[in-house]
């Protein structure tokens, strides 16, 4: 006979298993710290990137007004805010990108551990039919 | 207000009932309508611009996560400007790379703001979107905003400048007064200033513990939005239309409104202050009722059963009447009725009973002929 409550709970797993499961599996495969430092550096390189591209648009429309004020004085000063910006950014994204990927770990672990939860007490059920 | 209560709850009802097809016609509409306004703007490409490509593509889109719509209209937007010129459909590529890097890697699912923006400011209701933004997202909101707005400035800047930069020799040439347009231009940057502003000003307030605090917010957010906006007007000298600029701010307080309704419904006349302690610390608390009324529940109680055995034959009806009375005496209860509404549907349930038997089984007769038998 159909076990309803076996059918809700392997109905649950499968949908979690098809939307979030894939990717909260990978995150759960590495600690925490390794992880969020892990995903930090990655986004401190695409902020590198983003960075330079938007230096360089930058570049590109102002550029009549900087060469009509080129001299060193005034490069010295364009790079050290440039060098600056490029730091704040870093650290600002670089505090952002840990403390969201923190959060996103320990929603993911929750997450998988009451998929395992579920997994447990599907294996239950299916030793408990087999006994009787 | 009580039946705006009901209406409320009937909506998130059929919300709640019908989430995925609201969802995905919704998407749809997005969608579509996000194709047809970037057509029509920049339709540069002929190809691309029949309303059976758009809508070809918003029925695709309407099957895909959220966040492929708007890649799609980037890469509808890229497809356009590559007939312009490769060199500003590379600049357009790169800073919508950009983009994503200072946002969309993050929250990918959010990226529809990004779409919503320009879809506002072509539909001349840019102010709304920070306003409710500041409503229902976090202050990060304010990113997707600025982005979305230079990238409908992006596009009216090829949609009034593409004769002049395809006229430009070089595809260097081609790029460079582009992104000067683009960038060079002060309306530009007051627009993000105001509405990044706005944003983290609406959010700001309506977190505050202040009664009416979301109608602050939504006021508070208006009127920074008019002044940096004004005030930018004086500095650079961009010539805004002062007409579009408060009629703008005053849909978005409707619109605020509105989402405090739904979003944010409570009696601030009910407000309960309460103060205690423990070993730590004091405690000050202020508890505001929510406003909420269920949508009232239509019973519909059948009775053609007894239709049906009225026309057969009056020895049937008497049975009917018989098995009837056997049934209620045998098992002395009633059916389970709805709490709220028992005493009056107990009642409503022999009433439309007697009735219909005496309209139709002609009863009366009957009940004498047993009384008298008696």
């Amino acid at each position: 006979m159909l076990n309803e409550e076996k059918v809700k709970l392997m109905t649950r797993m499968a949908m979690y298993e098809e939307k979030q499961g894939k990717e909260d599996f990978k995150i759960s495969a590495y600690y925490k710290k390794d992880y969020s430092s892990f995903q930090t550096i990655i986004t401190i390189l695409w902020v590198t990137v983003g960075y330079a591209i938007a230096v360089g648009v930058g570049a590109v429309a102002f550029a009549d007004l900087l060469l009509e004020k080129l001299n060193m004085a005034f490069i010295v000063m364009l790079v050290f805010c440039i060098g600056a910006g490029y730091i704040a950014l870093l650290f600002l994204y670089g505090i952002v990108a840990y403390q969201f990927y923190q959060k996103k770990h320990t929603d993911a672990r929750t997450r998988v551990k009451k998929y395992n939860h579920d997994l447990a007490r599907l294996n239950r059920m299916y030793e408990r039919e087999e006994a009787r | 207000m009580s039946e705006l209560l009901v209406l409320r709850e009937k909506l998130q009802q059929f919300y709640a009932d019908q989430s995925l097809f609201v969802n995905k016609a919704l998407q749809f509409i997005l969608a579509f309508v996000s194709f047809y306004l970037i057509n029509d703007n920049i339709g540069l490409m002929k190809a691309a611009t029949t309303p059976i490509m758009g809508l070809a593509l918003a029925i695709i889109c309407t099957f895909l996560p959220p966040v492929f719509t708007a890649l799609a209209a980037a890469a509808l937007v890229l497809l356009h400007l590559f007939s312009l010129s490769l060199g500003v459909m590379g600049a357009t590529a790169l800073i919508f790379v950009m983009m994503f890097i200072f946002y969309c890697r993050f929250t990918p699912g959010k990226a529809v703001v990004l779409l919503i923006m320009p879809i506002a400011h072509m539909l001349h209701i840019p102010y709304v979107v920070p306003v409710a933004c500041g409503f229902a997202m976090a202050p990060t909101a304010a990113i997707p905003i600025a982005f979305g707005t230079i990238v409908y400035y992006m596009i009216q800047c090829v949609k009034e400048s593409a004769a002049a930069i395809s006229g430009t020799d070089g595809i260097v040439g081609q790029i460079s007064l582009y992104i000067k347009i683009v960038f060079q231009n002060k309306e530009l940057w007051v627009t993000v200033a105001a509405f990044v502003i706005c944003t983290l000003a609406v959010y700001a307030v309506r977190r505050m513990s202040v009664d009416y605090a979301w109608k602050f917010a939504a006021a508070v957010g208006a009127i920074a939005n008019i002044l940096v906006t004004v005030a930018g007007d004086f500095v650079f000298d961009i010539h805004i239309s002062y007409g579009m600029l408060i009629g703008g701010n005053c849909i978005a307080i409707l619109v605020g409104m509105i989402l405090e309704f739904f979003l944010f419904s409570v009696d601030y006349s009910r407000t309960e202050h309460i103060q205690y302690e423990d070993d730590e610390y004091y405690y000050y608390v202020k508890a505001v009722p929510k406003l909420a009324i269920s949508a009232p529940k239509k019973t519909v109680k059948r009775i053609n059963e007894r239709k049906k055995s009225a026309e057969s034959s009056k020895d049937a009806q008497h049975k009917t009447v018989r098995k009837t009375r056997t049934e209620g005496s045998s098992t002395g209860r009633r059916p389970p009725v709805r709490s709220g509404e028992t005493r009056v549907l107990g009642n409503t349930d022999e009433l439309l009973l007697a009735k219909s038997l005496q309209d139709e089984l002609d009863i009366q007769n009957i009940l004498k002929k047993e009384l008298g038998d008696r």
